[in-house]
């Protein structure tokens, strides 16, 4: 953390080439934090782009007290759930049903997979339980990473692990038989 | 039964963070309770699905876009100050004209499906707070229909058909489309806010009906005349 603080006062100072590193280091955990949220490749691209150059011009708003991920991931989320919500619908002209490959009524369109049931399982969790997970395994942090991103304990956060697997424990298990 | 201990003991083997210590305990408890054991393998099948996920999303590397974007606004601002705020202006005018006559172009054509096809016919409707735009396609020899509904109160939204299936969807942010409640040929919805809705094979002489509370405010009758 110490390093990260001299790495940031020297690029406040002028040294921009610095940052580079700061990119490499994170751009990995953030991606994955923002894909997770919005579910487009492409979208979450360009909104972790975003982050890092929007980091960059605050840099001089940072707390250095706190590792630079928690600053960034905190966010990464913000500006994805800001994205969402001014998401308009669309469509995708191949993915309109014809008449001969319509399924049953009322059934949605999407076809149940391993992958898609794990993301439908962790979207349905609460906040403080998806956090936990998507710090873990999306932005693979430690215990005492994730404590000091989200500002509360390591027992805590163990706790919410906990409780998050079980809850996940029932909904992916309990719908495995159906998965392709 | 297990209590905090046993259960910090196993979580932290699925995470693979045990020490040699604790692993001789971990080793000790799934040998001499079935529950322990139990609950080790349950959360670990579940770490391994979300390992497996979490795997599935390919590294990306941006360094090169982020670093280029943020030398770029750097060097925008030093034309934005001292003598070369002048030129800068100019240049921005400039841009500022060429950009609204691309924009003009391209409005006139609006893009709201976020598709390329064989757009055959195109219809708009505002009224009372309701604007709806209408997009007929042929695809592979069927006719479908795409149709925006933009609208500030509650709007019922009412599919009748009498004469064979029809299909009315309604898509969601994420792109996926579900089916409105009813059936082939009876179905409806209730939106306010924004949305879209797919018409695929709806026989001659369907109808899809918006209306608020006290009017209908559109017909729309198939096959509509463009």
């Amino acid at each position: 953390m110490k390093d990260e603080r001299i790495e940031i006062e020297a690029i406040i100072a002028g040294q921009t080439g610095r940052y580079r590193s700061f990119v490499e280091r994170y751009q990995n955990p953030v991606f994955r934090v923002i894909y997770k949220i919005v579910n487009d490749y492409q979208e979450a691209g360009e909104l972790t782009q975003d982050v890092f150059v929007k980091a960059y011009e605050s840099l001089n708003q940072y707390n250095p007290e706190y590792k630079f991920f928690s600053w960034i991931y905190r966010m990464a989320i913000n500006r994805a759930l800001l994205h969402l919500r001014n998401r308009k619908p669309y469509v995708e002209l191949d993915k309109i049903p014809l008449r001969e490959n319509m399924v049953e009524e009322t059934a949605p369109y999407d076809v149940i997979t391993k992958k898609s049931l794990v993301d439908k399982a962790v979207n349905e969790l609460n906040e403080s339980y998806r956090m936990v997970i998507q710090l873990k395994y999306y932005a693979d942090l430690s215990y005492a990473e994730m404590a000091e991103v989200l500002g509360i304990p390591e027992k805590t956060i163990k706790s919410r692990l906990f409780d998050a697997r079980m809850i996940l424990k029932d909904k992916i298990g309990n719908n495995l038989k159906y998965v392709e | 039964m297990l209590n905090d201990k046993h259960i910090d003991i196993i979580q932290k083997k699925v995470d693979g963070v045990l020490s040699a210590n604790e692993e001789t305990v971990f080793q000790d408890l799934i040998n001499a309770s079935h529950e322990a054991k139990e609950l080790y393998e349950e959360l670990l099948n579940t770490h391994r699905a979300l390992q497996q996920n979490a795997l599935e999303i390919p590294p990306v590397t941006f360094t090169a876009d982020v670093m280029r974007r943020i030398k770029g606004r750097a060097a925008r601002k030093q034309v934005f100050t001292g003598s070369g705020r002048f030129y800068a202006f100019a240049a921005m005018l400039v841009l500022v004209f060429v950009l609204g006559i691309l924009a003009a172009y391209y409005l006139t054509a609006p893009d709201k499906f976020r598709l390329s096809g064989d757009l055959s016919g195109t219809m708009a409707r505002k009224e009372n707070g309701v604007e709806i735009d209408v997009q007929e396609y042929n695809r592979n020899g069927f006719r479908m229909y795409l149709i925006a509904v933009s609208a500030k109160d509650s709007l019922y939204v009412e599919f009748s058909n009498a004469d064979g299936p029809g299909y009315l969807n309604v898509a969601h942010k994420d792109g996926t489309l579900n089916k409105c409640a009813g059936n082939e040929s009876d179905a409806h919805y209730v939106l306010k806010g924004y949305a879209i809705f797919t018409l695929s094979n709806a026989p001659a002489a369907s109808e899809l009906i918006f209306s608020t509370k006290d009017k209908q405010i559109f017909l729309f009758k198939v096959p509509p005349t463009f």
